[in-house]
C-alpha cells in the first residue's frame, strides 16, 4: 500500500486542506520551539558547568564553627598533604564583595602567583601574567562583566574598595578575562592572595577553605574519613558530590518545567481532539468517495493516520531547527534571563552547541505520542464514515 | 452472475421514522447482461443498486455475486471486492475537485499493492477507453460536465471490473454528452461487462441493444 | 526521591505510559461491551456498529504497541542516564535493582511485549478470515494483556518512587559476580555453556526448518534462558573487552554503540517468533510457517552478532580474553 501514489495521494490531499492544517502545524512548531530552546539552553549550561567543575578540585574542607562556616586556619593545608593519596593541597581565598549602590556582588579569587593552583582553568588564566610586574602595585584582572560594570560608573583603570576595617583599598585593572568561560568568571575578579584578603576581610594565617587533589577514586572515601579524624569541626566537600547536587538541580528545574509543560501538551490535546473532531462536509464527501472506490477502513485510517504523522513530524523537524538557531547561533535573548536570574550581572553568554543523544528521543516521544493520541479517535470517526451518507 | 433473493432495506429500524426501502426483492442478472433498473425518485432503484455495490447492508435477504455471498463479508473483503469485482458511476460524479484527471482515476489503485508502472499502465487504459486521456493533467473543477463524467467513468474501469454500476448518469448532462454516454456504455457491453443503469431517463427506453428492464415503484419490482 | 521524578526521561516516560493507559482504558470498556454482544451472524445494525467500533479497539492497540516497543529501550536508557545520581551505580544494572521492583518491571514489560505481538499476528489472521473467525479469543487476549498493562503501570510508579539516591546499590561487577563457574544454569562451566549455546542454535534451525511447533517453542524458552547466560559471562565480555566485566545493561550505552538493543532485540524477536509459532497453533490448529522463518533469521542474526565479536577480538589480538 505505501507506494509512490499513496505517498503522492497523500500530499496532494494536505496541500489542498492546508487552511484545515496550518493552524494546528503553527501551533506545534510553537510549542516544540519554546521545549527545545529550554531544554537546549539546560543541557548546554549543563555542559558547560560540569566541564568547569570537572576542573575543581577533588576535595574541599571547610572549618565549621556553630554550624556556621568560619575562616580555615591555613596550616591544615600543610597537614592534609602528609595523607596518603593526597598529591596536592591548597589554601583558597575567595569572596564576595557587595556594591551597595546597585546591589551587585562581585565574586573576588585569591591566587597565589607561585604555587601551583589545583583547579587548572586558573592556571591558564595565570600563566601569561608577568609575575613581577603584576606585584609591584595592587593589582586585579577582572571579568568582561564586571569591567563593563566598573566603566559605567567611571572606573577605568582602577577600582577603590571598601575593606571590613574601613580603609580604603585601590586596585588597579591589569586585564580582563578571556570572554569564552563566561558563566563562571563574568562577575570574577582574580587579585594576589594577600590583597584578596585584606579586602576581604580574612586574617593573615587564614584562607576561605582547603582544597586536595586525590587522583585515585577509590581512595577518596578513606581519605574523608582520615579527614573527618583529623579535625572534627571540618566539613568536607567532595567534588563528586558537588557534580552530583549540580545535576539534581539541573534536574530538578528541568524537570520542573517538564512537568509543568505537561499541562500545555494536555491542553494541546484537547485542542487537537477538538477541532480534528469536527468534520466539514468536505471531509465527508472526500472519505465517502475513497469509501466507494474500495478503500477499506484500514486504508482510510493509514491515509488519516499518516497524514497527521507528517505534520506532526514536519512541524517537530522545523521546531527544533528554529530552536537550535535561535539558542546556539543568537544565544537565546530573553530566555536567558530566567536561566540567569536578573540580579548577577548580565551575561553575554556563548551556549556551547552540546545536544545529548537521548534529548531527540524524548523531545520527539514527549510530543509525537500525545499528538497521535489526541488524533485517534477523530482519525477513527472519520474512517468509519458510511459512504452513502458521504454521497447524498 | 448477480442474485438477489428476498431481500429487505429498512432504514431506521424500529424507530418512529421506519422507512422500508426495498421490499422483497428478487432479481437475477446474467453475465454479460445490461439491465436497466427504472424508476421515479424515491422508488427504490439508487437503494438496490447500493446494496448491489456493497455499500450497504440489507436488512435481511441475500446478495450472492458470482455464487459468493458477499452482503455478510466483513469491511476489509468488501472493500477488496468492490476494488476488484465493481466499477461505480455515482450521479454527482463525486471526484476531487483539486485533483488532476490522473490523480482521480488511480485512486482505486492504491490500496492494492502494485508498482508504479502497474497503476500507470491501467490508468492509460481506462483514461483511453472512456476517451479523457488528452485532458489527463487538467485539474477536475475546470473540465466540462461531460468530461467528469468520462472522468468517472475511467475511475470505475480502472482495475477492469465484472461489474459496471451507473446511478442516474445522465441527470447531470445535456443530450449530446448523454448520446456519447450511451456510446460507452454499449462499447462496454460489447467488451462483455456486466452493466446495471439506474435511471429514470427516457433516453434508455427503445435501446437497439440487447438488454434487461425493470420497472421499480415503491420499493418493489413491478416488471 | 524527588531528584528520580524530575528526570527528564523519567517524566516523559511516565507522561507517555499514563497517555497509553487512558487509551487502553477505552479500549478495554469498548471491548466489554462488544465482547458482550459480539455476534457476527446477525444482520442487526448494532453488529454493524460494533464491527466499526472494533476498528477503533484495533487502532488503540496497533498504536499502543508501537509505542510499548519503542518505550521498552527507552526505559533502558532512562535508567542509564538515572546510574549517574543513584550512589554505586555504573550503568543500569544497579539502578534496575535499587529496589525489588525492578527486576520484575522489566520481565513484565517484556511479557507484555510478547502477549502483543501474538495479539498482532492473531488479529492479521482474524482480518484476513471472511466472518472474524479469532474475535472473541482476541478480545480475550486484549483483556488479559490490558490487566497485565495496568499492573505494569502500578509497577513503573512503585519502582520509580522506591529509587533511594541515598542508600548505595550494587553495581554490576558485584551483581554479576567476578569469579566464573558459580550462578551459571546447572553449574556448567563457560566452556560447557557455549558448547551448549551453538548447539542449542543448530537444533532450534532444524526444528524450525521442519516446523515443529511444540519443539520448537520448547528448545527457544530454553535458548533464551542459555543465551542471557551467555551474552553476560562471555559475550559480554569481547564486547567490553575486558574478561571481568559482565554485565547486560552497560552494553547498550553509547560507548558500545548501543549494541546491546540489537543483540537483545534479535534474541527476543527470534524467540518470540519461535514460542508464538507454538501458541498460535494451539490456538487456531493450523500451522503458521513465515513465523518458523522468522525465528530462525532473528536467532540467526543473535548469533551472528555475538560471534562477531569473539572472533574481532581475536583477529585483532590474536589471543582470546
Amino acid at each position: 500500500m505505501l507506494n509512490k501514489s499513496f505517498f503522492n495521494f497523500l500530499t496532494l490531499n494536505l496541500i489542498s486542506s492546508k487552511q484545515k492544517h496550518i493552524a494546528i502545524f503553527l501551533l506545534s512548531i510553537i510549542i516544540i520551539f519554546i521545549l527545545s530552546s529550554v531544554l537546549f539552553i539546560s543541557k548546554s549550561l549543563q555542559y558547560t558547568m560540569m566541564q568547569t567543575l570537572d576542573q575543581q578540585a577533588d576535595f574541599t574542607i571547610q572549618k565549621l564553627r556553630a554550624g556556621k562556616v568560619v575562616d580555615t586556619p591555613q596550616d591544615w593545608a600543610d597537614e592534609f598533604i602528609t595523607i596518603d593519596g593526597v598529591t596536592a593541597s591548597n589554601a583558597r581565598v575567595y569572596g564576595q564583595y557587595w556594591y551597595e549602590p546597585d546591589e551587585k556582588y562581585f565574586t573576588i579569587v585569591g591566587i597565589d602567583m607561585f604555587e601551583p593552583n589545583i583547579v587548572k582553568n586558573l592556571n591558564n588564566l595565570i600563566k601569561d601574567i608577568d609575575i613581577k610586574e603584576f606585584l609591584s602595585k595592587p593589582y586585579m584582572i577582572v571579568g568582561s562583566g564586571v569591567k563593563e560594570f566598573l566603566a559605567n560608573y567611571h572606573y577605568f583603570k582602577e577600582y577603590n574598595f571598601r575593606t571590613p576595617s574601613r580603609s580604603i583599598q585601590k586596585v588597579y585593572i591589569y586585564d580582563v578575562l578571556p570572554k569564552d568561560i563566561n558563566i563562571v568568571s563574568n562577575d570574577t575578579i582574580l587579585m594576589p592572595i594577600d590583597l584578596a584578603k585584606k579586602i576581604l576581610g580574612i586574617d593573615e594565617d587564614k584562607s576561605t577553605d582547603i582544597t586536595l587533589s586525590v587522583p585515585n577514586k577509590l581512595e577518596r572515601e578513606n581519605i574523608k574519613i582520615k579527614l573527618i579524624l583529623k579535625h572534627f569541626d571540618s566539613r568536607i566537600i567532595l567534588k563528586e558530590d558537588i557534580q552530583k547536587a549540580y545535576e539534581n538541580m539541573f534536574n530538578y528545574k528541568g524537570g520542573l518545567f517538564l512537568i509543568l509543560y505537561i499541562v500545555v501538551l494536555v491542553t494541546f490535546i484537547l485542542i487537537l481532539y477538538q477541532r480534528y473532531n469536527t468534520i466539514s462536509s468536505s471531509d465527508k464527501k472526500h472519505i465517502g468517495i475513497l469509501r466507494f472506490l474500495g478503500w477499506s477502513i484500514k486504508d482510510v485510517l493509514y491515509l488519516k493516520v499518516l497524514e497527521n504523522l507528517i505534520i506532526a513530524i514536519s512541524a517537530f523537524v522545523v521546531g527544533i531547527i528554529l530552536a537550535y538557531i535561535y539558542v546556539f547561533i543568537f544565544n537565546a535573548p530573553f530566555l536567558s534571563n530566567i536561566f540567569f536570574g536578573f540580579n548577577n550581572i548580565s551575561n553575554d553568554v556563548q551556549y556551547v552547541p552540546y545536544i545529548p543523544f537521548g534529548l531527540f528521543f524524548t523531545l520527539f516521544f514527549f510530543f509525537v505520542v500525545p499528538f497521535i493520541s489526541a488524533v485517534l479517535i477523530p482519525v477513527w470517526r472519520v474512517a468509519i464514515i458510511d459512504p452513502l451518507e458521504a454521497m447524498r | 452472475m448477480i442474485k438477489i433473493q428476498n431481500l429487505n432495506k429498512i432504514y431506521n429500524e424500529n424507530k418512529q421514522n421506519q422507512f422500508h426501502a426495498l421490499k422483497d426483492i428478487n432479481l437475477k442478472v446474467k453475465k454479460g447482461e445490461l439491465l436497466i433498473l427504472k424508476g421515479v425518485s424515491g422508488s427504490g432503484k439508487s437503494t438496490l443498486l447500493s446494496i448491489i455495490a456493497v455499500l450497504s447492508k440489507p436488512t435481511n435477504g441475500k446478495l450472492l455475486v458470482n455464487d459468493e455471498q458477499v452482503s455478510r463479508l466483513p469491511d476489509f473483503h468488501t472493500s477488496l471486492f468492490r476494488t476488484n469485482h465493481i466499477g461505480f458511476i455515482p450521479q454527482a460524479f463525486n471526484l476531487f475537485e483539486s485533483l488532476d484527471v490522473q490523480n482521480n482515476v488511480q485512486i482505486p489503485l492504491i490500496p492494492l499493492n502494485l508498482t508504479q508502472e502497474q497503476i500507470n499502465k491501467k490508468v492509460n487504459i481506462a483514461m483511453n477507453l472512456a476517451n479523457i486521456q488528452h485532458k489527463h493533467n487538467q485539474t477536475v473543477n475546470l473540465l466540462s460536465g461531460g468530461e467528469k463524467q468520462r472522468c468517472a467513468i475511467a475511475r470505475a474501469l480502472v482495475n477492469n471490473p465484472e461489474l459496471i454500476l451507473c446511478d442516474e448518469p445522465t441527470a447531470n448532462l445535456d443530450k449530446q454528452n448523454s448520446v456519447k454516454f450511451l456510446e460507452i456504455i454499449k462499447q462496454l457491453n460489447k467488451l462483455g461487462k456486466t452493466i446495471v443503469i439506474a435511471t429514470h431517463d427516457s433516453i434508455f427506453d427503445n435501446l437497439d441493444i440487447a438488454h434487461t428492464l425493470v420497472h421499480m415503484d415503491d420499493g418493489m419490482i413491478i416488471a | 526521591m524527588h531528584n528520580i521524578l524530575f528526570s527528564n526521561n523519567v517524566i516523559v516516560f511516565l507522561f507517555i505510559e499514563t497517555l497509553i493507559l487512558i487509551l487502553q482504558i477505552i479500549a478495554f470498556v469498548l471491548s466489554l461491551n462488544i465482547v458482550k454482544l459480539w455476534d457476527f451472524k446477525s444482520n442487526t445494525s448494532t453488529q454493524y456498529k460494533l464491527e466499526k467500533r472494533a476498528y477503533l479497539i484495533i487502532l488503540i492497540i496497533f498504536f499502543s504497541i508501537v509505542v510499548k516497543i519503542f518505550m521498552l529501550p527507552y526505559f533502558a536508557f532512562s535508567l542509564d542516564k538515572l546510574s549517574t545520581i543513584v550512589p554505586g551505580a555504573m550503568c543500569a544494572a544497579g539502578v534496575i535493582t535499587a529496589n525489588d521492583y525492578g527486576q520484575y518491571l522489566l520481565v513484565l514489560k517484556i511479557m507484555i511485549l510478547f502477549f502483543m505481538g501474538i495479539w498482532l499476528i492473531l488479529n492479521a489472521l482474524d482480518i484476513k478470515a471472511k466472518d472474524y473467525p479469532y474475535f472473541k479469543i482476541k478480545t480475550w487476549l486484549f483483556i488479559l494483556i490490558f490487566l497485565f498493562i495496568l499492573f505494569e503501570y502500578a509497577l513503573d510508579i512503585l519502582y520509580y518512587t522506591n529509587i533511594s539516591t541515598d542508600s548505595l546499590v550494587t553495581c554490576c561487577s558485584t551483581i554479576y559476580g567476578v569469579v566464573q563457574g558459580t550462578g551459571l544454569p546447572f553449574n556448567l562451566d563457560i566452556m560447557k555453556l557455549l558448547i551448549l549455546f551453538y548447539l542449542l542454535y543448530i537444533l532450534i534451525i532444524v526444528v524450525n526448518i521442519q516446523k515443529l511447533a511444540f519443539l520448537s517453542a520448547v528448545t527457544n524458552s530454553f535458548y533464551m534462558y542459555i543465551a542471557y547466560y551467555c551474552v553476560v559471562y562471555f559475550f559480554g565480555t569481547y564486547i567490553y573487552e575486558l574478561p571481568t566485566h559482565k554485565c547486560p545493561f552497560c552494553m547498550l550505552q553509547s560507548d558500545y554503540y548501543y549494541i546491546g538493543y540489537f543483540i537483545w532485540a534479535s534474541l527476543f524477536l527470534g524467540v518470540f517468533f519461535g514460542i508464538s509459532s507454538f501458541v498460535l497453533e494451539l490456538i487456531l490448529k493450523q500451522n503458521q510457517n513465515k513465523l518458523y522463518i522468522y525465528s530462525n533469521i532473528f536467532i540467526s542474526l543473535f548469533v551472528f552478532i555475538c560471534s562477531f565479536y569473539v572472533l574481532r577480538y581475536y583477529f585483532i589480538n590474536g589471543v582470546f580474553l
